[in-house]
């Protein structure tokens, strides 16, 4: 059953029930209404009564035409009330019907009375007889009186009754509503959610989901699935790209190595005149392509790393190695580049002199050339690049400081990604991968480690990598 | 005269070893496979190989695994290749290069080293 109509009945139940609680408490309401009127009828009607024995009794000590006529007057008022159609039921008609006979069979005796002679004996006794007849009247007054407060009393009671019926059915309705609201909805609800969020954290898209209802969040768990099934298979369809795509590059960029190598070597063996004496007026240019070459040379590798990296190929081959002494030798290999730009290096080691610590030599190297080609490339001419070492217990600092054109704010959180080149450094250089940070960033939080990067632009950035120091 | 055997399936870096070597004064023997390089050796031993990885025929690996069940004696290996993360071939390898990322000169370097 679908929760939207569980949700119908219940709201319908529970509206028919509040209207038929509204009826019985109309029904209650006039019921007592009509029996007071009623009891006030018969209170009148005692009342007047009452007058009559009175006017009865001064007739026979003062009579007098006045007394009469006014008897006459309570006694028609009496019929009117008598006459009223407000008593129906056969116990009140009974009732009823002895008053009126008492009632009337009282007007010939008072018209004896009024003719009789006052004093007389047969006064007495008439007149004993019309208050007989009017107590008669009273009793039976007020036992219809009584019926109809009893009555009211029965009537509030069965009331009582309905309205207590309409609380429980209330309350087992609210039960009920509570539990299609917790079983149909709050629990499937709440493992849905659990689905999802296990999916967001552990980022597989595979889910134990299971929700059997045939309702309407059946039906999105169902859906849920499908989608998950779906984005799966997307997703499988989309790595398998990316995983050829990086075949292909890895493939590529290893033919590429070849032709690149021979160039190489024939260079260099063409600059040391070994296959004969080159002129002198050519040598710079073989140079140039020397060093074209190597900048080629350089690409592939660098997608090469990207392509390991993408493939979790990279393969470390930790060897113990002292930190300062490559750091130097790094720098040392870039001081040509620097030259050019007039940019001097320097290397404090601070307490990290004679630190051994086991990596990947070329891997860790690749990460100092990256990063400090960066800062020579991005620099002033006659910049500075500073880069400090430190270390505590337990983690080497690196930190590379230069005082180059920096990055701008809104360029800074996408340096780390793939290709990613900030705008300014497109205007100094419009060759560069946009790879180096990210090659940097992946070796580095591959040896348990992170990098972080702070820049103004036009001042120069800084870059602070943590290892942590295994040895 | 020492002796070395240039595996190498590619002409352009044998005949390029072939120069660089001869230039430092060493007698150099060429194949083009693992196979051809497995006879050379068989015919007049060598005192240092440089070994191609990828060759059409006999790749190195096969070479490599061939010659230290064929021959008692050790003879060092170097390892010239453009294939990445070539590692852990045995105690005779002495080192892997590769051959785009280092100049002519380093190979002498490394040669000079083991022989």
């Amino acid at each position: 059953m679908s929760i939207q109509l569980k949700l119908f009945i219940t709201t319908a139940t529970a509206i028919s029930l509040t209207l038929i609680l509204g009826a019985a408490l109309f029904l209650t309401t006039q019921q007592v209404n009509e029996n007071r009127a009623k009891v006030l009828i018969v209170d009148e009607i005692v009342k007047k009564v009452n007058d009559l024995n009175t006017l009865t009794l001064e007739l026979i000590l003062h009579p007098s035409e006045r007394i009469k006529e006014q008897w006459q007057i309570q006694h028609q008022e009496v019929d009117m009330l008598l006459s009223e159609d407000n008593f129906k039921s056969e116990e009140e008609q009974r009732i009823l019907g002895k008053i009126i006979d008492n009632h009337n069979s009282a007007k010939p005796i008072f018209t004896d009375l009024s003719e009789a002679s006052p004093s007389s004996q047969l006064s007495t006794i008439l007149a004993g007889q019309l208050i007989t007849r009017k107590r008669e009247i009273v009793t039976d007054a007020y036992n219809l009186s009584n019926l109809e407060r009893s009555k009211s009393i029965n009537v509030r009671e069965q009331f009582n009754l309905v309205l207590a019926a309409f609380v429980i059915a209330m309350i087992s309705l609210m039960f009920s509503i509570i539990w299609v609201t917790n079983v149909s909805i709050a629990r499937p609800l709440s493992k849905l959610n659990k689905a999802a969020l296990e999916i967001a954290k552990t980022k597989s898209l595979t889910t134990t989901l299971n929700i059997s209802s045939n309702d309407e969040i059946g039906q999105l768990a169902e859906s849920f699935k499908t989608m998950l099934a779906s984005l799966k298979e997307q997703f499988e369809k989309e790595k398998e790209l990316d995983r050829s795509k990086d075949e292909f590059l890895s493939i590529t960029a290893h033919h590429l190595r070849t032709p690149l190598g021979t160039l190489r070597w024939n260079l260099e063996l063409m600059l040391k005149d070994k296959f004969g004496k080159v002129p002198a007026s050519i040598k710079p240019h073989l140079t140039e392509m020397s060093e074209s070459n190597l900048e080629l040379i350089g690409l592939v590798n660098e997608l090469l790393n990207v392509s390991r990296i993408n493939q979790n190929k990279v393969i470390d081959h930790p060897k113990p190695f002292v930190v300062a002494d490559l750091t130097k030798k790094v720098i040392d290999g870039l001081k040509y580049i620097a030259g050019q730009k007039s940019v001097s290096m320097n290397l404090d080691v601070g307490n990290v002199d004679g630190l051994t610590i086991n990596l990947d030599i070329a891997l860790f190297s690749q990460v100092l050339q990256n990063i400090l080609s960066n800062a020579i490339k991005y620099n002033k001419d006659s910049g500075k690049v500073d880069v400090r070492l430190s270390k505590t217990d337990k983690t080497l600092k690196i930190i590379v400081m230069d005082t180059g054109i920096g990055i701008p704010q809104r360029d800074q959180y996408k340096l780390f990604t793939k290709f990613f080149r900030s705008e300014n450094a497109i205007n100094v250089s419009a060759e560069g991968t946009g790879l180096g940070l990210y090659v940097v960033k992946s070796y580095i939080e591959r040896w348990g480690g992170k990098v972080r990067l702070e820049s103004q632009e036009n001042k120069g950035v800084i870059v602070e990598i943590e290892l942590p120091i295994l040895v | 005269m020492k002796k070395i055997l240039v595996i190498e399936d590619n002409k352009q870096y044998r005949n390029l070893l072939k120069i660089a070597l001869e230039g430092e004064g060493y007698e150099v023997e060429t194949a083009e496979n693992g196979k051809i390089g497995l006879e050379k050796v068989g015919i007049g031993e060598a005192d240092l190989i440089l070994l191609d990885l990828l060759m059409p025929g006999m790749d190195g690996i096969t070479f490599y695994n061939s010659l230290t069940n064929r021959l008692k004696k050790h003879i060092p290996i170097i390892v010239l290749t453009n294939v990445t993360d070539a590692d852990g071939y045995g105690p005779n390898i002495k080192s892997v290069l590769i051959k785009a990322n280092v100049s002519i000169d380093e190979v002498l370097v490394e040669v000079k080293k083991y022989i």
